[in-house]
């Protein structure tokens, strides 16, 4: 797919322009797609601009038959992620997307050709402990997926993500034993230390569509993921906006969650006003040559929209590379970039910012068995 | 209050009868997210609320209970 055309719906977003800077660098043709007039990347000649509003139906399908690949950055994806991969699909062209919120939780009815979980989370959270798998076991006993911290997203991002979190394929309290999704317990009164934040954090148990994909394809016995909060406000905070989501629509919850955003802004100014820092925290436990051994990397992230942009990027590059590693359905971006994008991410980050992906020492291993307390 | 308590935690944890006043929370299949669940429902039906921290408290509807006293 040498000579493809990428449209990028999105493309003055966060994610979308950091995106679009990687594929023009990289000598792609793009198109960019946007609601505003504003100029961008006029330095590149591979770029073309289109002002498109999603939500005429003629103007989208127009853009799309520019284009064989759309990356669909459009925010907020809870109003915009079908109604833009039906208009792909449709069409015949090929989907890729960061996230995964509007995908059925059975994926194996996904029409068309769709490449979704392309992002940070998911994407770069499935794409490190796979690669860390590959590279240094032969078989995986338990894997341990930790993330957290203030990634400075958009309201619209946060809407999405808390109506993403909200809905029926994420289980919380849970982890997943020998493939299936078992009760997790965890005590979110206490805080611990940990090798990735100067804070002393609280561990929230989660499953997702994704966690399950990883740990099939790791084989793991025993796959848990955790998110980490500062402090039990902010943790109450969130799972009221996600019981929001439970017992309203849609669109009324998107309203009720950015209110609620705004407010929270208001009454506490340290919150959402952290530089954005975010990590990954991977543990693994398995066999190489026969002897078992447990490993742990960690990633900081400066910038998640631009880590996030990149990978999504990267997952494209991937495709026009090698397109028959795409097949009918739901592909998952974490599958489909190279291992050796791990050793490249160095190159592609700023001077302020920083990820690191090594070894541990054993002092410094979290103890899976202190946090969770299984009933 | 305890009668709304059994009630509340009937429903969203979806027992087939009421709990006693002494049954945990969590023994009863509860989590994080269904004590949140609870707290919604019942600033719903009394105007009165809780944290999700109190459930690791105060696991029994009794010890709940004494919240609201």
């Amino acid at each position: 797919m040498k000579n493809s055309i990428v449209g990028i719906l999105g493309c003055g977003g966060y994610i979308g322009s950091n995106a679009a800077e990687k594929l023009l660098k990289n000598g792609v043709q793009v198109i960019g797609g946007q609601r505003s007039d504003k100029n961008m990347f006029e330095e590149y000649e591979n770029f073309s601009r289109r002002k498109i509003d999603v939500n005429v139906k003629a103007e989208l399908d127009a853009f799309i038959s520019e284009c064989d690949i759309v990356i669909n950055c459009v925010s907020p994806s809870h109003v915009y992620g079908k109604l833009v991969r039906d208009a792909v699909i449709s069409a015949g062209k090929i989907l890729v997307d960061p996230s995964d919120a509007s995908y059925e939780k059975d994926r194996s009815s996904t029409e068309g050709i769709c490449v979704a979980s392309a992002g940070y989370i998911p994407g770069l959270s499935e794409y490190l402990p796979y690669v860390a798998a590959k590279r240094d076991f032969d078989t995986i006993e338990r894997s341990v997926v930790y993330q957290g911290g203030f990634d400075g997203c958009s309201a619209g991002s946060f809407v999405d993500m808390i109506i993403g979190a909200g809905n029926e394929d994420f289980c919380g309290d849970a982890y997943i034993s020998k493939g299936n999704i078992a009760p997790l317990g965890s005590d979110i009164r206490k805080t611990h230390a940990t090798p990735f934040s100067d804070k002393k954090v609280i561990f929230k148990p989660l499953i997702t569509c994704d966690s399950r994909k990883l740990a099939e394809v790791l084989g793991s016995n025993e796959h848990y993921f955790f998110c980490t909060y500062d402090d039990m406000a902010t943790l109450s905070f969130f799972m009221k906006l996600l019981v929001d989501v439970t017992r309203h629509s849609k669109e009324e919850a998107a309203v009720m969650i950015e209110n609620k955003l705004n407010e929270r802004i208001k009454t506490n100014k340290e919150f959402g006003s952290q530089t954005p820092l975010a990590f990954l925290y991977l543990e693994l436990t398995g066999l190489k040559n026969g002897i078992r051994k447990a490993e742990a990397y960690k990633v900081c992230l400066r910038n998640v929209n631009r880590v996030c942009g990149y990978f999504l990027a990267e997952t494209v590059l991937a495709v026009l590379r090698d397109p028959s590693k795409l097949h009918d359905g739901f592909n998952y971006g974490f599958e489909l970039v190279d291992s050796s994008y791990e050793k490249r991410i160095l190159d592609e980050i700023g001077d302020d910012e920083y990820i690191r992906l090594e070894d541990i020492a054993d002092a410094d291993r979290l103890c899976i068995e202190e946090i969770t307390n299984k009933r | 209050m305890k009668d709304t308590l059994k009630e509340i935690w009937k429903e969203i944890l979806e027992l087939d009868e009421l709990p006693s006043e002494d049954e945990s929370f969590f023994d009863l299949g509860g989590n994080s997210f269904s004590a949140a669940q609870v707290i919604a429902e019942l600033e719903d039906r009394t105007g009165k609320t809780a944290e999700v921290s109190d459930f690791y408290e105060r696991e029994t509807i009794a010890q709940f209970a004494e919240l609201f006293d």
